[in-house]
Formats: structure tokens, sequence, C-alpha cells
């Protein structure tokens, strides 16, 4: 009987032990996620180049505003190239609008596409996107060579492109941001250049 | 041990993991602050005015209802505070995911980065359901030493159970997001 109950004893220390082990082990997997996760946005290298002046555009936004692109403006802006039958665009306006309200101080969201204005008419009132200013142009899409969407391009108040890419998540989007923040082009460059720091300092300390 | 013994030893052991859970949940929340008040927001369901109490009050709440879980005497009255915060919080759950929007935080704490999914609200109903079969009246001095011992070693295991499986509810997600950006 007591070897009965030492048994019990034992196996209800390893289970205890186990269940600690695989809430850590989840959780290593979490943080390793959280770490890969924001690998920034894909970037197609065409178009009007990172660093370069945004095109000198002018556009009507679907309320008939006129809307000039490529002149200083008080806010960074981000052009959000989108369709209204894009399903990955869709799932991406709750962002938007979050971003909106978040970012309102340094950031002012422009949505871009082309097609039939009154097609996207009816996509603006069912999403409910009148608080954000809509251009149809198809030349927009052609100046900045929107291949896939949703596609992303980020401008700073001098009207300089700062970052640009293929944009599918939140992650990607806020990376547009945070490129601009480090003063890179895209995260893939800032961890090339942490990496290639990195490999210096290893070899200076190898010399000594 | 008899039959009944048995039955409060597993009600025990629920009552003790849901207490547990509540206690870490509510520590999250006081932890982020305002930040939870953001995450209360996102849900879009109180009017502006009531943000802030409903911020204030919810990690209170659930110390209150993990309280009431922890004393044995008591049956329904026990797992009631627990229950009636649980239902409006799945269901606050479940009509985010309806509206489409499962990219806002959870805040269910513990975990990091866990946004809505069916799982959860799957997760919450068996909590639910478990506590509602705990609810009976312990008899702690009847269980004797060992009972209380193992009592509360299944409590931690089943505690571990759901924080490992919140976790892997966030990773799962997370995954999603990975492998979503790999195929575009």
């Amino acid at each position: 009987m007591s070897l009965l109950l030492l048994s019990n004893v034992l196996l209800w220390i390893t289970t205890l032990a186990l269940g600690a082990a695989v809430l850590v082990l989840a959780r290593q997997i979490g943080v390793l996620h959280e770490r890969i996760s924001p690998m920034g946005a894909l970037s197609i290298d065409s178009g009007p180049k990172i660093g370069e002046a945004a095109p000198l555009m002018e556009l009507t936004t679907l309320e008939g505003r006129s809307y000039t692109l490529g002149t200083p403006r008080e806010r960074s802006l981000l052009l959000f190239f989108l369709s209204p039958t894009c399903p990955v665009c869709k799932k991406l306006l709750p962002v938007l609008r979050s971003l909106r309200s978040d970012e309102a101080r340094r950031l002012e969201i422009l949505l871009c596409s082309d097609g039939e204005p009154d097609e996207h008419r009816a996509f603006q009132r069912a999403q409910r996107l009148e608080a954000f200013p809509y251009v149809v142009s198809t030349e927009l899409g052609l100046r900045f060579r929107v291949g896939k969407l949703p596609y992303a391009v980020l401008m700073d108040a001098q009207g300089q492109i700062r970052s640009k890419g293929l944009v599918n998540n939140r992650e990607q989007i806020e990376s547009l941001l945070e490129a601009q923040d480090l003063g890179v082009a895209t995260l893939q460059e800032y961890r090339a250049r942490q990496i290639a720091q990195a490999a210096v300092t290893a070899s200076v300390k190898l010399d000594d | 041990m008899n039959e009944t013994l048995d039955l409060d030893l597993v009600a025990g052991a629920v009552r003790q993991a849901m207490a547990l859970i509540l206690v870490v949940g509510a520590a999250h929340k006081l932890r982020l602050g305002a930040a939870f008040g953001g995450i209360v927001a996102a849900y879009r369901l109180l009017p502006q005015p009531l943000l802030a109490p409903a911020t204030w009050l919810l990690p209170r709440l659930e110390l209150a209802a993990a309280a009431a879980l922890l004393w044995p005497g008591l049956a329904l009255l026990s797992v009631a505070p627990a229950l009636m915060l649980l239902l409006p919080m799945t269901l606050a759950v479940a009509i985010n995911l309806a509206r489409g929007r499962s990219e806002i935080d959870c805040g269910c704490g513990g975990t990091r980065g866990q946004g809505l999914s069916n799982g959860l609200v799957v997760r919450n109903i068996v909590l639910m359901l478990s506590l509602l079969c705990a609810a009976r009246p312990l008899h702690l001095a009847a269980l004797g030493v060992g009972g209380i011992a193992l009592m509360s070693a299944l409590g931690l295991a089943l505690s571990s159970l759901y924080f490992s499986s919140s976790q892997l509810l966030a990773n799962a997600r997370q995954w999603r997001v990975l492998v979503g950006a790999d195929r575009a």
C-alpha cells in the first residue's frame, strides 16, 4: 500500500512538472513567434525609389474634392492601394481605422484604387469609409507600379517616399511606420544592418 | 473515501483552478493599467462614459469572484460571481467575432498578443460548464490533509492545462499570421 502511495506522489510531482514544462515551452514558442513576426512589408523594388520625392499629382476624391500629392503637408501620408474585390484589403480596414485614430497627429491615410467610381462609392458606403479621403486613379497606381494588393506607400511631410510594400497584416503596416521611425527603407534593411553591425563587432573582438 | 467526497475533491479542484485563473487575469489587467482601458474600448460595446468605470471594476470583480470560489461552504453562490463575469465576457468576444473584428486584443490575461478566436469562445463555455458542475458545498474537513493535498495538486494541474491552452491558442494565431505572410 505504501508503494502505491509513493507511486501516486511521484506521479503527481511528474504531472505538475510536465504541466509546467508544457506551459513554459508554449510561452517560448509564443515569444519566438513575436520575434520573427514583424518581418516587415515585402518590398517590391520598382516605381519611385525610397528617399525620392513622390511624383507631383493632382487627384480628385470620390466626393469631388481635389487632392494634391507630392507637395509638403503637415503630416506623413500613407497611400493605401485597395480594391473592393480584395479580401485581404477588407481584413485590413479595421487596422486602418485604428491607425487613423491612434496616429492622427502624425499620419494621414489616403485610400487609392482604380476602376469605376460608382463601384467604389458603393464600397465606401458598405464599409463606412467616409472618414478617409478616397481617390480613384489608374495613373496613381501606374506611377507607383502597384502590382499586388493591398499595397502601401508611406511619405513623410516633405513628400519624400519613406517606405513602401505589399502589406498583408497589421504587423506589416506598422512595420512601414517603424521603418520610417528608424530611418531605414524597410525592416529587412534594418535587420541586415543589425547583422552587419554584429559581424563587425565580432570581427573587431577577434582582432583583439 | 466515499463518492460524495470524490465529487467534493474534483469540484474543489475546479474551483481552485478557476480562482487562480481569475487572479492571474486580474493581475494582468491591473498591471496593464491604462492600456487595459484601450482594450475594453476596442471591444466597442460600452458607451464612452462607462469605459473608465468598467476598466476599474473588471479586475476587482475578478478578484472578488476568485474569493467567492475559494469559500468552501458556498454552493451556487460560490460559482455565480465567476459565471456572471464569464458570460458577458464570452458574449463580448462572440459579438466581436461576428463583427469580424478578431484582430483586437483579447485582454484575457496571462497571454500576450491573444486575439479573438472561436477557440476562445469554446474554452470559455467549457470553463462555465465545469463551474456549474462545481457548484456544491465542499466538506474540506472530511477530505483530510491527504484529500486537500490531492485537490490542490489537481487544481494546479487543471490551471496549467488552461494556461497552456490559451498560450497555444495565441501561438496558433501568430502562426497563421506568419504562414499567411509567406504565401503572399
